[in-house]
C-alpha cells in the first residue's frame, strides 16, 4: 500500500493520471501487495511471538470412540533458551498420578534429538528418555509431542493448496498451505506423511490442520478458542480428533486456564531434573 | 378313496391344462422364445453386481450375538485376524538375514494396501533401562551394519519375552513378519472442512473389509515375498486371512476345472444315450439359461457366492437335466411312433408336466424350509435355491416346447439303438424281483440301511478348513510349520470388563490376569493349547522392569496402585499407540489375545467352553466375552449342528406332506419316505465306513441327496400310479414305469454321476468328497426307487387286496 500511494502523489494531475487511476481500481490490489509466498506465510507463523516464560493450567478431555470420557488436568511452565524451548508440566489429577512430571528440552537446531525426563512418584526415581520419535500420544491424548513442539521450517517443502487456498474459519481469512516432509526421517519422528494448515491472515496463527498419518488415519486439529493475553495469540480451546475415514477414532479436547506470560518466577531454575522431582 | 379321486381328478386337469400350455407355446414358439430370453438378459445383466464371500462372517446372520460381539470388538479394537509371513533364515539370524528382514518389512508397509498394522522384529517396541535412562525405541531403527549390532539386537530379542512364539520362534528358527488390515475401511470426506464436524449417522453395513479386498492384500503380499524368494530364506504365508484367500482360489480354480469337465461328461451321457444333438443341446441350454437366471436373480438381491451357494450350480444342473430329460425321453418315444413333433411333445409335456411340477414344489418347499436356519449362507440357499428350481421349471415347460418347434428332428426308428433291448430285458429283471420276491427285497433293503445305520453312528462333525487343501499346498505346509514352532496361527480375542473406570489400576486384579496368561498357556482341551497369550501385565511388567534399571527381579506387576497409573501413563506415552492392542481407554476392559493352532472347529468349542469356566472362575468380579476368529468358527460349528436339525427336520416333515397330499394316499406317502430317508441313511453309513465326516461342505449333499431321490420317487410314483389305474397289475404297472420314467431315471441318475464324479478331480478335499458322496448318492437314489419302491409298493397293494 505504501508503494501505491508513493506512485499516486509523484504523478500530476492529468489524463495519464486518470487512466492509471481506472487501471489502479480495475487491478486486484494484491498485484501490488505482492502475495507471499507458502514459505514466506510459514515463516511468519515461525516468528510470531507464541509468548515465554509461560504459566498455564492445562486440562485435557479424552474421550473414545465409545463416547466414554477421561479428564486429566495438568499445571505447564515454558521458557525460550535462544531458539530453544523448555518445558515443564505436572499432573495434578486423577489422583493416582498426580505429582508425576515431565520435562521436555526441544532444541531448535536440526539433527539433535530433544531432551525428556520423566519423574514417577510412586517410583520416586526421574528418568530421562531416550527417544527420537515424537508420533507417540502426548500422556494418552490425541496430540503427539510433536504436535506441541515447534516445526523446523526447513524439515518441510510448502505450497498453497490447490483445490482451496484461501478459507473462511470462524470469520477469519485463512490461508491455506500444504506441508510436506522433507525426509524419511521427518515421517518417522512426526508419524505424519502430509499436513494441511490453515493459517490466519492477520494474526499468522495456525487455526486449524489436518495431519494424514501413516495408520491411513487422519487427524484434526481445531482451534476454538483463541484470545490475546498479555499481547500473545493463545490458544484456550483446541480439539484434536482422531479419524479413520468419517468415524471419530478418539477426541481429545484441550482447555487452557490461568494463562500467564513474562512470570518472573518462571526461570531456568525450574526446568532441572531437581525441580521435577520436588514438584510442585 | 374320496381324496384318491379328487385327487384322479385334479391329475387329469392338470394335465389337459399342460397340454393345452404346450400347444400354446407351440405356436408362439418365437414370441415365448422373445420372452424367456428377455428375462434372462435382463437378470444375467445383474450378475457384474454379484460379489463372492468366503469370509467365516458369512456364516451368520446380521443379528447373531456371536457376530456383533465380534463386530463390537473390531469396532473398538481393530482387526483380530493376521497374516502372517514367516521366513526360515538360511543361516540363522545374522547380518544378512536381519537386512533382508528391514526391506522386506518396509516394502511390504509401502506396498501393501489396508494395512493397519505391520509388526516384526525390524519394529518391535522396545522398552529398556539402562542407569538413570529410559530407552523408548525400535528394536532396530536401520540394518545392523556391524556383527556387534547383530548381537545387540539378539541381546535385546531374547530379553523381551512378547516376542517369543510371536515374532521370533522359541527355537529362534523362524522369524515373523505380522500384518492386520484394517477392520474398517471408512473413506476419508470428500470436502476438506467436513472432517472437522461431528459423525455422520449410521456407518455403511458394507465398511468391513471385503473379501475382494482381503485378496488383493493377499496379492499384494505375496507379489512382495515373491521378490525375496531367491534369497535363500525359506518362506510361509499363513494366518486366517491368507487361508481364506487360498481357499478362494482353490474354489476358482477347481469350479474353472471342474464346471468345464461336468459339462463335457454330461454332453458325452446325453449322446450316448439320446444319440440326437437335441437330446444333447436341449437340456444343456435349458440348465445354462436356468442358471444364469438364477446368479442373477442373487446378484440384483445382493446375495453373494458363499462357500455353501457354490453347490448351486451343481444343484440347478441335478434340476434342470431331471425337468427336461423326463419330458424328453418321452417326447423321443412318442415322436418315433407317432412322427409329429407337435403332438408328440403335447403328450410329453402332458404326461410328464405334472410330475415335473409336482418335483419342483417339493423341492423347492424343502429348499424353502433351509431359509430359516440360523446359519446365514444355507438360509440364502434356501431363499436362492427354490427360485434356481423354478427357474429351471419354468424354462423346461417352456423351452423344451420351443426348441422342438424351431428346430428340425429326424424321426428315428429305433433311437437308442440296440442297446434298449438289453436296457429292456433289465426292466423287465428288476420289475420281476422287485415285484415277486418284495420281502427278500426290503429285507435286504433293510438290512443295509441298519448296517449303514450303524455305521453313520460314527460320522463326527468336523469343521477344519486347513485340511481341504492339499497336504503339499503351500498354505497348508505353512499353518502347519508355524502352529508346529509358534504353536498357533489363529486368534482367540478375551475381553474382561471390571466394569469400572481405572478397574485395571487394581494390584489384585491385575495379578490374577497375570496368573491367567499362565494359566490359558498350560490349558489344553481337546489337544488344543496356545500357542502364546499375553495380556496387559505382559506391558507393565516391560516398564516395570526399565523403570528399574532393567533388573530382571523387577519383572513383575507392581503392587502399588498407584506405580500401576503412573506405568501406564509412561507406558501410553512411550511413542506406542498400541494402547488398544491391551485394553481400551478407561482401563475397564482387559484384553486377552490367544494365539491357537489352526483346528477343528468343533475342537474349538471344547477349548473356549473350558476358558470360559476357568476366566469367569478367576474373574468372578468382571464380566468375560470371548471372541476372535476361534470363536467364530466354534460358533459355526454350533450352528451348523443347530441348522441341520432344524432345516432337515422341517425338509422331511414338508416332503411327507407334501408326497401325501400330491399321491393321494397316506400310506403310499409315508412308504415313499421310507424310499426318501433309506438313500440318506446309507450315505451316512459310507460317510461312516470311509471316515469322512459332516461339515459345512458335506452337510449340505444332503439337500442334493434329498433333492434327487424325492425325484426319482416322484417321477416313479406318478407313473406307477397312471399304469396301476389301467391294469391292476403291480408287476406290470412296475414293468411300464421302468420302461418309460425308469428309462428317464436311469439316464438323469448316469449324467449326475458323472458329473458328480468329476468333483474327484478338484485340488480342495472338500470338492473331492462332494463329488464321492453326491455321485454315491445319486446310484443310491435310483436303487432304492429301482427296489425298495417297487417291493414296498407289492407289499401295500398285495395287503390291500388281500
Amino acid at each position: 500500500m505504501e508503494k501505491i500511494k508513493r506512485i499516486k502523489a509523484g504523478f500530476p494531475l492529468s489524463v495519464g493520471v486518470a487512466v492509471l487511476a481506472i487501471i489502479l481500481i480495475i487491478l486486484p490490489l494484491s498485484v501490488f501487495a505482492q502475495t507471499p509466498t507458502a514459505l514466506e506465510v510459514m515463516e511468519m507463523v515461525d516468528e510470531r511471538d507464541d509468548g515465554d516464560r509461560s504459566i498455564s493450567d492445562m486440562k485435557m478431555l479424552l474421550i473414545d470412540r465409545n463416547g466414554s470420557r477421561r479428564t486429566r488436568s495438568l499445571r505447564a511452565f515454558g521458557i525460550d533458551r535462544g531458539h530453544d524451548r523448555y518445558s515443564i508440566m505436572f499432573f495434578l489429577s486423577p489422583g493416582d498420578v498426580k505429582g508425576t512430571g515431565f520435562m521436555s528440552y526441544d532444541y531448535d537446531q536440526a539433527g539433535q534429538d530433544d531432551d525428556q525426563w520423566l519423574f514417577l512418584p510412586a517410583l520416586k526415581k526421574v528418568k530421562r528418555i531416550a527417544s527420537s520419535d515424537k508420533s507417540g500420544s502426548f500422556m494418552g491424548s490425541d496430540f503427539s509431542y510433536a504436535d506441541l513442539t515447534k516445526r523446523r521450517l526447513e524439515d518441510y517443502t510448502y505450497s498453497f493448496y490447490k483445490k482451496r487456498p484461501e478459507v473462511v474459519v470462524y470469520g477469519n481469512k485463512c490461508r491455506v498451505i500444504e506441508s510436506l516432509p522433507k525426509t524419511r526421517d521427518v515421517i518417522n519422528e512426526t508419524g505424519y506423511l502430509k499436513s494441511i494448515l490453515f493459517i490466519r491472515q492477520d494474526n499468522h496463527v495456525i487455526v486449524r490442520a489436518i495431519h494424514y498419518l501413516e495408520d491411513s488415519s487422519v487427524k484434526y486439529y481445531d482451534i476454538k478458542r483463541l484470545a490475546h493475553i498479555d499481547g500473545i495469540w493463545t490458544a484456550l480451546e483446541i480439539h484434536m480428533t482422531r479419524k479413520k475415514g468419517k468415524k471419530t477414532v478418539h477426541r481429545t479436547i484441550l482447555t487452557q486456564e490461568n494463562v500467564a506470560y513474562n512470570r518472573e518466577s518462571v526461570n531456568v531454575s525450574l526446568f532441572t531434573t531437581r525441580y521435577l522431582e520436588k514438584g510442585l | 378313496m374320496a381324496w384318491g379321486e379328487t385327487m384322479k381328478s385334479i391329475n387329469n386337469q392338470c394335465e389337459a391344462l399342460f397340454r393345452g400350455f404346450t400347444a400354446f407355446i407351440y405356436d408362439r414358439k418365437y414370441q415365448a422364445l422373445a420372452v424367456i430370453l428377455a428375462v434372462t438378459v435382463a437378470l444375467a445383466g445383474q450378475l457384474g453386481k454379484i460379489s463372492i464371500d468366503t469370509r467365516d462372517e458369512s456364516f451368520f446372520h446380521e443379528d447373531d450375538p456371536i457376530l456383533v460381539a465380534y463386530n463390537d470388538f473390531k469396532e473398538r479394537f481393530g482387526q483380530d485376524e493376521i497374516f502372517i509371513i514367516a521366513i526360515e533364515p538360511e543361516q540363522g539370524l545374522d547380518k544378512d538375514f536381519f537386512n533382508t528382514l528391514y526391506r522386506l518389512h518396509h516394502e511390504l508397509k509401502e506396498t501393501v494396501p489396508y494395512i493397519d498394522d505391520i509388526t516384526s522384529l525390524v519394529n518391535g517396541r522396545v522398552v529398556r533401562g539402562e542407569k538413570e535412562t529410559l530407552y523408548v525405541e525400535d528394536l532396530f531403527e536401520s540394518p545392523p551394519q556391524t556383527e556387534d549390532e547383530v548381537d545387540r539386537i539378539k541381546k535385546l530379542i531374547d530379553h523381551f519375552p512378547l516376542y517369543e512364539n510371536f515374532l521370533v520362534s522359541g527355537d529362534r528358527s523362524i522369524v515373523s513378519i505380522i500384518i492386520k488390515a484394517i477392520a474398517i475401511k471408512d473413506t476419508a470426506p470428500d470436502n476438506l472442512m467436513e472432517g472437522f464436524d461431528q459423525d455422520e449417522a449410521a456407518p455403511d453395513a458394507d465398511r468391513y473389509l471385503s473379501n475382494a479386498e482381503s485378496m488383493e492384500m493377499t496379492r499384494a503380499i505375496q507379489g512382495v515375498i515373491g521378490k525375496y524368494r531367491n534369497l535363500g530364506h525359506k518362506f510361509y504365508f499363513t494366518g486366517t486371512p491368507a487361508v481364506v484367500s487360498a481357499l478362494e482360489t482353490g474354489i476358482e480354480k477347481d469350479v474353472a476345472l471342474i464346471m468345464p469337465l461336468s459339462m463335457l461328461l454330461i454332453v458325452f451321457f446325453l449322446t450316448l444315450l439320446y444319440r440326437r444333438v437335441s437330446g444333447v443341446l436341449f437340456p444343456l441350454l435349458i440348465v445354462v439359461l436356468s442358471l444364469l437366471g438364477t446368479f442373477g436373480f442373487m446378484a440384483a438381491a445382493g446375495f453373494p457366492i458363499t462357500m455353501v451357494s457354490q453347490i448351486l450350480p451343481s444343484f440347478l444342473l441335478i434340476v434342470g437335466i431331471a425337468d427336461t430329460v423326463h419330458i424328453l425321453t418321452i417326447f423321443y418315444r412318442k415322436y418315433e411312433t407317432c412322427g409329429d413333433k407337435k403332438q408328440a411333445v403335447i403328450d410329453a409335456v402332458g404326461f410328464a408336466g405334472l410330475p415335473v411340477l409336482m418335483t419342483s414344489i417339493t423341492t423347492g418347499c424343502g429348499l424353502l424350509s433351509f431359509a430359516w436356519a440360523d446359519m446365514a449362507t444355507v438360509a440364502e440357499l434356501g431363499v436362492v435355491a427354490p427360485v434356481g428350481v423354478l427357474f429351471a421349471f419354468v424354462y423346461s415347460i417352456v423351452l423344451v416346447p420351443v426348441f422342438i418347434a424351431i428346430f428340425p428332428m429326424k424321426q428315428k426308428k429305433a433311437p437308442t439303438g440296440r442297446s434298449s433291448t438289453s436296457t429292456d430285458a433289465v426292466f423287465i429283471w428288476i420289475a420281476k424281483v422287485s415285484t415277486r420276491r418284495p420281502y427278500s427285497v426290503a429285507l435286504i433293503s433293510g438290512l443295509i440301511v441298519l448296517l449303514a445305520f450303524y455305521s453313520a453312528l460314527s460320522v463326527r462333525f468336523s469343521h477344519n478348513i486347513s485340511t481341504w487343501f492339499p497336504e503339499d499346498s503351500d498354505i497348508r505346509i505353512a499353518t502347519k510349520r508355524l502352529d508346529s514352532v509358534n504353536g498357533g496361527s489363529v486368534m482367540l480375542e478375551v475381553l474382561v470388563d471390571t466394569g469400572r473406570k481405572n478397574g485395571l489400576h487394581d494390584p489384585d486384579f491385575l495379578a490374577r490376569m497375570d496368573q491367567s496368561v499362565l494359566a490359558i498357556n498350560r490349558l489344553e482341551v481337546s489337544g488344543i493349547q496356545a500357542g502364546k497369550t499375553w495380556a496387559l501385565p505382559d506391558v507393565l511388567k516391560e516398564t516395570n522392569r526399565a523403570l528399574n534399571e532393567d533388573r530382571d527381579s523387577a519383572y513383575a506387576v507392581p503392587e502399588n496402585q498407584k506405580l500401576i497409573a503412573q506405568e501406564l501413563i509412561l507406558f501410553e506415552s512411550s511413542g506406542s499407540d498400541d494402547l488398544e492392542d491391551f485394553t481400551n481407554s478407561n482401563y475397564s476392559v482387559g484384553r486377552f489375545s490367544i494365539l491357537a493352532p489352526f483346528s477343528d472347529a468343533i475342537l474349538y468349542a471344547g477349548y473356549t467352553k473350558s476358558l470360559t469356566e476357568y476366566l469367569t472362575g478367576q474373574f468372578p468380579d468382571a464380566s468375560v466375552v470371548l471372541t476372535g476368529k476361534i470363536q467364530l468358527f466354534s460358533r459355526i460349528v454350533t450352528n451348523a449342528l443347530s441348522t441341520m436339525a432344524k432345516s432337515y427336520s422341517f425338509a422331511l416333515v414338508i416332503i411327507t406332506l407334501l408326497m401325501i397330499i400330491m399321491i393321494g394316499r397316506v400310506r403310499i406317502g409315508l412308504m415313499s419316505m421310507v424310499a426318501n430317508v433309506a438313500p440318506l441313511i446309507c450315505i451316512l453309513g459310507v460317510m461312516g465306513a470311509k471316515g469322512i465326516n459332516l461339515d459345512l461342505s458335506t452337510m449340505l449333499v444332503g439337500s442334493l441327496v434329498l433333492g434327487i431321490v424325492v425325484d426319482d420317487t416322484i417321477h416313479f410314483l406318478h407313473h406307477f400310479k397312471r399304469a396301476f389305474d389301467g391294469t391292476q397289475d403291480v408287476e406290470r404297472a412296475v414293468r411300464e414305469t421302468l420302461m418309460t420314467t425308469g428309462r428317464a431315471l436311469f439316464i438323469t441318475s448316469m449324467v449326475l454321476c458323472g458329473g458328480f464324479f468329476i468333483y474327484m478331480f478338484g485340488s480342495l478335499a472338500n470338492n473331492v468328497r462332494f463329488g464321492v458322496i453326491s455321485g454315491t448318492a445319486v446310484i443310491f437314489a435310483l436303487m432304492a426307487d429301482f427296489f425298495l419302491v417297487p417291493s414296498l409298493l407289492s407289499i401295500v397293494y398285495a395287503r390291500n387286496k388281500s
